[in-house]
């Protein structure tokens, strides 16, 4: 260790010494922090995913008055809900869902044909967003059925 | 050669620096620890109110009847999961309606109402 002639605890090596400890000890507390917020935000966005698939799935297969989350067709005959079968007219009927973590922004359906039907929910604007497909049947022709979920 | 006089402000001040050292050192660790801890428990609550939400999602468009979950979950609210681990609470979105509570033997459980596809 350097010494100056006044003894080494007036040396310039201690105190940078001890600078070096104290400013790892700030890296390693700030790492670990930040590493715990990043895997709160992964399962942040996950929950984004599991909304999305969850409202399209429900949309699909079950009928209810809120149609975002019931526009399958019903059969009076059989008496049941037609999975994956849909009405144009239940689509255009779709309204928002009532959630402060994420909003529907919009329905759409592709045809074969090229012809494409979009029912826009919501005018928000979201940095985060996801898009759900399924494939579905509307008024016996099969088409593309997308649900773009954003976070709130 | 040092005098003893300064020999000894030396030795003092460099254990008080190793003191300072030490202390600050402990105090980081054990605050370190005790964040990691409670982001390890809010972590734990979001995962397991996520997993009940799925669940209940799942069971809500597919007409299941009952399943029964480990995981300390429960209504709050309406379309709301909660689960806490200690004294952290987290909820998450569910789509299914009517969701309650039951009794399962001596637990209380979340209770989802299926959407009948049979009418």
């Amino acid at each position: 260790m350097n010494t100056t002639n006044r003894g080494f605890a007036f040396s310039l090596d201690t105190a940078f010494s001890s600078l070096l400890i104290f400013a790892m000890l700030f890296l390693a507390t700030s790492h670990f922090n930040t590493e715990s917020e990043t895997a709160l935000k992964s399962v942040k966005e996950f929950g984004l995913w599991k909304n999305g698939l969850f409202v399209a799935d429900s949309l699909v297969k079950n009928r209810s008055e809120n149609k975002i989350l019931g526009a399958a067709s019903f059969d009076e005959g059989k008496r049941r809900v037609m999975e994956n079968k849909l009405e144009l007219i239940d689509i255009q009927g779709v309204t928002g869902i009532d959630s402060n973590e994420f909003f529907v922004k919009n329905i759409s359906i592709s045809f074969k044909n090229g012809r494409k039907e979009v029912v826009e929910i919501s005018e928000k604007n979201a940095e985060s967003c996801i898009s759900v497909e399924r494939i579905v049947t509307v008024e016996n022709e099969i088409g593309l059925l997308g649900v773009v979920v954003c976070e709130m | 050669m040092h005098s003893a006089g300064q020999m000894q402000l030396e030795v003092i001040i460099c254990l008080a620096l190793l003191f300072a050292i030490i202390t600050v050192s402990l105090v980081a660790i054990g605050s370190l620890k005790v964040n990691s801890e409670k982001n390890g428990e809010i972590l734990l609550a979001e995962a397991k109110a996520q997993k009940c939400a799925i669940v209940a999602n799942s069971l809500f468009s597919n007409g299941a009847k009952k399943v029964a979950l480990s995981e300390n979950c429960y209504a709050v609210g309406i379309g709301k999961i909660a689960s806490s681990v200690n004294e952290s609470e987290r909820e998450a979105f569910s789509i299914a309606k009517g969701l309650g509570s039951a009794q399962l033997g001596n637990k209380t459980v979340l209770e989802v109402k299926i959407n009948e596809h049979y009418k």
